[in-house]
């Protein structure tokens, strides 16, 4: 696959998810039970549901919490994580060793057992599966904002830079950051694959997105005891997850190999 | 049948020639240097004495080794030759050595392919390579536990493990300092004279290719010509007139914690530089020349003693007076590839210390910047492009306009033309000297370079641990060196 076909791809579940916002081609929340569990159709191109309602349309929809969210706990993570990356990096001794030590405590607990703890004191919710995959992300990128800043302090030229007399601020905007930036693009989009999946998992478990939303992994969920019956109903959901991740993946390397080569780290 | 024989060898990249009409032979014994400036084919030609050129690469000629014409061997026979009948040294020892495996293991791998000894035969002859190659150490060391010096070595014993009839040595001494240069340099020619191989010297370093070399060929773009002799001439400088202190240090200690209680890179440092002067320091790797450069430029506090720049004290100077004496010094580091943001254009780069001006507008910054690279003989599009696309030369010119926008009173050069070629070095030496001239610049050179050194120092520091074991006029402390590490590199 070219390079272009990872942001094509995700660009157009991008677009149908955008799209569903205005327009599916039925009602999401429409239940036809005289139409139920019925094959593809010219009239429902994939078919209907347990409870009648358009498959389609439903996916398409269903994309929507799933990018939502995922996007939601990749900026968590980000705005959380880089900054203290950066801090930790500029200021070695007592500081850094805070960070690093509070990213490795972070990350002995089991993360879906604390993301299950943070929704059952927040309660079920989109917002609040987005909260709790953010928070297991700000230790991510800390860590590896940590670790490629770290390299880049070592350099001449953060030397140069506090010869010009620019201070730790002023160097980790100016010197850091862009140059951490091919790395922190490779990790977002591990991140963001990861969120996807986790998000799925969460609303399996009914914890995310709540009806009538949709959502994929609910429709999963919803659609399990009929594999038997309507296979389509499981499979078609779970290749939506599958390629979006997919998808994402191919993108962060595309987006890396776009960024990262003339750099030499 | 001679090791190396070369007959009108020529090596094309599409329409790049990077060899044309090459003849050359490497007897047995003998030591053939090869110098030249980067890209004049130094490179290509080790390559095709291996036949290991790029894919892309259109070859004409014979190359032959020990009377074989290697370009009619199959693939099964070159790999044999390889390492074989040919060994290789590189540059760079620390990534020819394999980390992960001791140095008698690696050094064991070349018997097992190229010869036909036993395990315990393979042991045996694995310790006496290691002492053939001036090494007691035990064959159980890791690469990592090594000098440099010591790693090259290991490499060493490892090209000449399967008694090759030719050696190559691409830079063997390039990556390493001045005493263990010499000592590799003369671990070479002692193993050419006994072990009768022919060993082919690529080098950059025209020193280096006559003292040890019984020929001396050079490459440029391409062809094979006479060396173009450099001559190291008496200085031919113009002293400026001398002014006041500009750079004071007073008893300066500086200690690092260690594993246990803390170790000194510093110990009782005093000197003094005056304005329009030069000092040189001299010392091996690990003498404390870094953390000098680090305590004079106000990056680093000593524990303590006083440093003081023009008159003020880095340790008590806070806020605009620090700045005002940011703005008097600056300096130009070693390796010119670190030393820039490799995502900011060279306007960028070379502006950076404008940020100690107060108010600076886009029109006057751009005019500052043109006027300074025009001062180190960079073309004015030059500013566009981001560091990687200029040579080594360009950047180094770079990081000395960076270093006189301000026109700082102090330059501190750490090592900044080691990696330069000779030609390069000898465009930036006059430069430095003409801008030292014009402008009455005071500079502080860290340096391995003796030719450099003897060239633009009045006065020298010799460190070593930490201490100052000589200092006084270049003449004085030349003429008698009474630190044996200094003595080993003027010799």
């Amino acid at each position: 696959m070219s390079r272009w076909g990872g942001p094509i791809l995700l660009g157009l579940i991008l677009a149908a998810a955008l799209l569903s916002l205005v327009w599916t081609p039925w009602d999401v929340a429409a239940i036809d039970v005289a139409h139920r569990l019925e094959p593809a159709s010219a009239a429902h191109w994939l078919g209907t549901d347990h409870l009648g309602r358009d498959l389609l349309s439903m996916l398409m929809a269903g994309a929507r919490p799933s990018l939502g969210v995922a996007a939601l706990a990749l900026a968590i993570g980000l705005a959380g994580g880089v900054p203290l990356g950066l801090i930790a990096a500029a200021r070695p001794g007592w500081v850094d060793e805070l960070v690093a030590r509070g990213a490795d405590i972070l990350f002995a607990f089991p993360a879906i057992l604390l993301a299950l703890l943070v929704i059952a004191i927040l309660g079920p919710g989109a917002t609040h599966a987005a909260l709790a995959i953010g928070l297991f992300n700000i230790p991510v990128f800390a860590r590896v904002t940590r670790a490629s800043a770290r390299a880049i302090w070592t350099r001449d030229f953060i030397l140069a830079a506090r010869l010009a007399g620019k201070g730790q601020i002023l160097i980790s905007l100016e010197h850091v950051l862009p140059n951490v930036a091919g790395p922190l693009v490779v990790q977002a989009s591990l991140q963001l694959s990861l969120a996807v999946l986790a998000e799925a998992g969460l609303s399996f478990l009914g914890l995310g997105a709540q009806p009538p939303a949709v959502s994929w992994g609910r429709m999963v969920a919803d659609a399990q005891t009929l594999i038997g019956t309507a296979p389509s109903l499981v499979l078609l959901p779970g290749l939506a997850i599958v390629v979006t991740v997919f998808a994402i993946n191919l993108t962060g390397e595309a987006l890396r190999d776009s960024i990262a080569p003339e750099t030499g780290l | 049948m001679k090791p190396l024989e070369i007959a009108h060898l020529s090596v094309r990249y599409g329409d790049v020639v990077a060899l044309d009409d090459v003849c050359l032979a490497v007897g047995a014994g003998e030591i053939v240097a090869l110098v030249g400036p980067s890209g004049s084919g130094k490179s290509t030609l080790a390559a095709a004495a291996m036949d290991l050129l790029p894919i892309e690469a259109i070859e004409q000629g014979v190359v032959r080794i020990e009377g074989t014409d290697i370009r009619t061997l199959p693939e099964k026979r070159l790999e044999a030759l390889r390492g074989g009948r040919v060994g290789i040294v590189f540059q760079e020892p620390a990534t020819a050595l394999n980390p992960a495996l001791t140095i008698g293991r690696q050094i064991a791998e070349v018997l097992e392919l190229h010869s036909d000894l036993g395990r315990s035969e393979i042991a045996a002859e694995v310790d006496r390579l290691l002492a053939e190659v001036g090494l007691g150490l035990s064959a159980r060391r890791f690469p990592h536990t090594l000098s440099g010096g010591q790693r090259q070595r290991v490499a060493i014993a490892m090209a000449i493990a399967a008694r090759p009839a030719l050696l190559l040595a691409d830079e063997p001494t390039a990556s390493l300092d001045p005493v263990a240069q010499a000592e590799i340099a003369a671990l070479l020619q002692s193993l050419v004279r006994r072990r009768g191989m022919g060993l082919l010297l690529v080098t950059h370093d025209f020193a280096l290719a006559r003292r040890i070399a019984d020929r001396v060929v050079a490459l440029d773009q391409g062809r094979l010509g006479e060396p173009a002799l450099v001559e190291i001439g008496p200085p031919k400088r113009e002293y400026p007139t001398r002014g006041g202190p500009m750079l004071v240090l007073n008893q300066v200690t500086r200690t690092y914690p260690a594993k246990r209680g803390r170790v000194a890179a510093l110990t009782e440092i005093s000197l003094l530089l005056a304005r329009g002067e030069t000092l040189a320091v001299i010392g091996a790797s690990g003498s404390g020349k870094s953390t000098l450069a680090r305590v004079a430029l106000g990056l680093d506090t000593p524990d303590s003693g006083r440093v003081t720049l023009g008159g003020r004290d880095w340790a008590t100077a806070r806020g605009a007076a620090r700045r005002a004496m940011r703005r008097r010094v600056q300096a130009v580091f070693q390796d010119p590839g670190a030393s820039f943001d490799p995502r900011q254009t060279a306007e960028r780069i070379v502006a950076e210390p404008l940020h100690l001006l107060d108010r600076i507008s886009a029109e006057e910054r751009r005019a500052k910047v043109a006027e300074v690279l025009a001062q180190v003989g960079l073309p004015a599009d030059a500013m566009e492009r981001l560091p990687q696309a200029f040579s080594g030369g360009q950047r180094q010119r770079i990081a000395i306009a960076r270093a006189l926008i301000l026109k700082p009173d102090l330059i501190l050069f750490d090592e900044a033309l080691s990696a330069l070629d000779p030609a390069l070095r000898e465009e930036i030496i006059a430069l430095l000297l003409q801008l030292q001239a014009e402008l009455g610049l005071t500079y502080l050179f860290i340096a391995h370079d003796m030719d450099l050194v003897r060239r633009m120092a009045d006065r020298v520091l010799v460190l070593r641990a930490g201490r100052a074991v000589a200092c006084g006029a270049l003449e004085e402390v030349f003429d008698r060196p009474t630190d044996p590490y200094l003595a080993a590199m003027l010799a």
